[in-house]
């Protein structure tokens, strides 16, 4: 039948932008096949964050550290989650403050002069965590990260993805993304 | 100089393309990898095969990264589309352009660069003297004092020309709103007129695209709204071409946008019976004309479903109103039967610096923007009303509700039990608030900076300001107080 149409009258609702946007999509599918193409065999060594909160000792991985603070007076925010301590300024930004014992659900050893925060990245910004106090980077391959343990208390098991070895100590390596998500507004 | 190559380079080759084809769309694209360039996706339609347009774009100086060939499409009997990626070298600055940048005239840069330098002097002069001292033997601190205050002052001036490189002037919003009209008045056959004013007067960036959609709200409302049918705009003795005029001025630290028309004005019988009909009114006596008018920002409140197609002006005003406000702005509007409405908008000219009141209430500090101040008193206990187990302040003749920050936070009481000496009239629109509070510390100029998304439940809470290395301040948002004590919360719910 459209073809009996002569072709002058054929009206098409083209959009432009559409058009471009495919032509986007095709472009980076290219660009990924190129990518793809170059293999990288060798295991790269990984960095972890190892620190302490209440006695027992976990790490974090270190692409996720912007910097370590020490401790400083932090504002109180009303009508915010428990566990959060507070903020304070850094660096022209609002730092929330977590408390990690209290999220993890340990005992806190009292403030001492080893007490640090360590910020991390999170989404868009930043989030410190309240720690007691701050270890080494231990360097270790993807492969060297084994399962959690079975005997964790009950409260952590959410928030720990693995352990990592170090001078025959276990770290508890902490997912934050789990850490952090404290669902934006309290109780 | 950068820029103006940047443009003629894109114009060239738009310009080459136009002798080849259709040049359909140019859109700048995400730089894929260049950080100092942009690219742009051209589409093109063109009758030759992809193989014959390329080369003779490439030929050109302007480095062509990818041609890439869309499949021609039946409907386009046989034509080829191709996109066209440009980086050129420049870094993008676009006053224009939605895209959170800003141009900066290169004298701006270099005022900056000046005052920088002063600062690195004055911070040298001022090491000098703390050296002195620390060497002893100097007791004298008024150098030191004078070293210290020069270089606030020198923050001061910094602080104040980068405020300035945030400012546009409004006309960019104006190049939109021209547009929206003109296609109103080609698509819907309307005899339209719009008429700009004092587009010279600069806001700051973030509101001008913060504002951009209210005002074409505005814009759309009189059109569809205010301004009649040619024939009954010749009955009422009117010229047939109805007229919108905008008009943006400066007022004081406040930027004042008003959206004016010739229509025929807001029906206010209209408006009542509306808002009866719609349960926003009990009654309609005793409604004076203004409380009418105000009507139309209530959520809710729409005349557009009318079927005389005399409706009133409302739709989405609460919309608008709403944007208005979280940019710590005012709306208001004014209307004469057959004469036409008018909708003035106040800004403040930037959000980025807020100057701010320090209080103490309850053992803590907090801010609270000046601009939202009428008036800072001295109370005694005795001036307090209690009703219903509410306390109120009386202040002449308004009675405005209390706030004691400690107990609307739910925060422990201060050891310093409920004393206070001051009160902070606070006031948005037509509502105020009274914030108790036991000391002033003083206004400054500061950066109000988002708390985060943690703590996006916390209501009453604007953000935070950094007072110095070792205080970070609470600043409160009076808005959010006044609808939670308006709601008669509790206190601690959201």
């Amino acid at each position: 039948m459209a073809s009996d149409l002569p072709s002058s009258t054929v009206i098409t609702l083209f959009d432009p932008l559409g058009v471009i946007l495919a032509g986007r999509e095709s472009v980076r599918a290219a660009e990924k096949v190129d990518a793809s193409s170059k293999n990288s065999p060798k295991e790269e060594l990984r960095g972890f964050l190892w620190f302490t909160v209440g006695g027992e000792s976990y790490a974090v991985e270190i692409h996720r550290v912007k910097e370590v603070l020490r401790p400083r007076r932090v504002t109180t925010v009303p009508r915010s989650p428990e566990v959060i301590r507070g903020i304070i300024s850094h660096r022209g930004a609002i730092l929330a403050i977590l408390d990690l014992a209290g999220r993890l659900g340990v005992e806190s050893v009292s403030t001492s002069a080893l007490q640090r925060i360590i910020a991390v990245r999170m989404g868009e910004g930043c989030c410190g965590l309240l720690v007691n106090r701050v270890g080494r980077v231990v360097m270790r391959p993807r492969s060297a990260v084994e399962p959690p343990p079975r005997d964790l208390p009950p409260g952590q098991y959410p928030f720990v993805s693995g352990t990592i070895r170090y001078k025959g100590a276990q770290l508890l390596l902490l997912d934050l993304d789990k850490i952090l998500d404290i669902g934006g507004s309290s109780t | 100089m950068l820029l103006e190559s940047f443009d003629r380079e894109i114009e060239s080759l738009i310009d080459l393309l136009r002798s080849q084809g259709e040049v359909l769309s140019t859109i700048p694209s995400p730089g894929y990898d260049r950080e100092d360039g942009i690219d742009f996706d051209i589409l093109v339609g063109a009758e030759h095969p992809p193989g014959l347009l390329s080369p003779c774009v490439t030929c050109e100086e302007i480095p062509v990264q990818r041609v890439a060939v869309l499949p021609p499409s039946e409907e386009e009997g046989g034509g080829s589309i191709s996109t066209f990626s440009t980086p050129p070298h420049e870094r993008r600055s676009a006053e224009r352009s939605g895209s959170g940048m800003v141009r900066v005239d290169i004298r701006a840069l270099d005022d900056l660069i000046a005052l920088v330098g002063e600062l690195v002097a004055a911070q040298r002069s001022l090491r000098y003297e703390v050296e002195q001292i620390g060497a002893g033997g100097v007791t004298n601190p008024v150098p030191l004092v004078k070293r210290a205050e020069r270089m606030g002052q020198k923050l001061k001036e910094l602080q104040q020309e980068i405020m300035e490189i945030r400012l546009v002037p409004v006309r960019t919003l104006y190049d939109k709103l021209i547009r929206v009209v003109r296609r109103i008045s080609v698509d819907e056959g309307r005899n339209l007129q719009l008429e700009l004013q004092g587009g010279e007067t600069r806001l700051d960036k973030q509101i001008i695209e913060d504002i951009s959609d209210p005002l074409m709200h505005l814009v759309r409302n009189a059109v569809d709204h205010g301004i009649e049918a040619p024939a009954e705009r010749r009955a009422a003795g009117k010229p047939e071409t109805g007229r919108i005029t905008i008009t943006a001025s400066q007022k004081g630290n406040r930027v004042v946008i008003e959206v004016a028309d010739d229509g025929r004005g807001i029906d206010l019988v209209k408006v009542r019976r509306q808002a009866m009909a719609r349960g926003l009114l009990r009654t309609l006596h005793g409604v004076t004309d203004r409380e009418a008018l105000e009507l139309i920002f209530e959520p809710g409140f729409s005349t557009s479903d009318e079927v005389s197609g005399i409706s009133g002006r409302g739709v989405g005003m609460d919309v608008v109103k709403s944007a208005i406000t979280s940019l710590s702005g005012t709306i208001s509007v004014d209307t004469e039967p057959g004469g036409g409405s008018r909708i003035g908008i106040a800004l403040p000219i930037t959000l980025a610096i807020v100057r701010t009141l320090i209080i103490e209430a309850g053992g803590e500090s907090y801010g609270v923007p000046v601009s939202a101040i009428q008036e800072t008193l001295a109370v005694s206990p005795e001036e307090l009303l209690h009703l219903e187990g509410n306390e109120f302040l009386q202040l002449r003749e308004l009675t405005l509700p209390l706030v004691r920050l400690h107990r609307f936070f739910g925060r422990n009481s201060p050891a310093t039990g409920d004393s206070f000496g001051y009160a902070v009239v606070a006031v948005v629109g037509a509502r105020r608030v009274a914030i108790l509070a036991d000391g002033i510390r003083g206004q400054h100029d500061l950066v109000l900076k988002p708390l985060g998304e943690l703590f996006s439940g916390v209501r009453g809470i604007a953000g935070a300001v950094e007072l110095s290395d070792e205080e970070t301040v609470l600043v409160l948002d009076p808005l959010a107080i006044m609808d939670e004590l308006h709601r008669g919360g509790d206190g601690h719910g959201f």
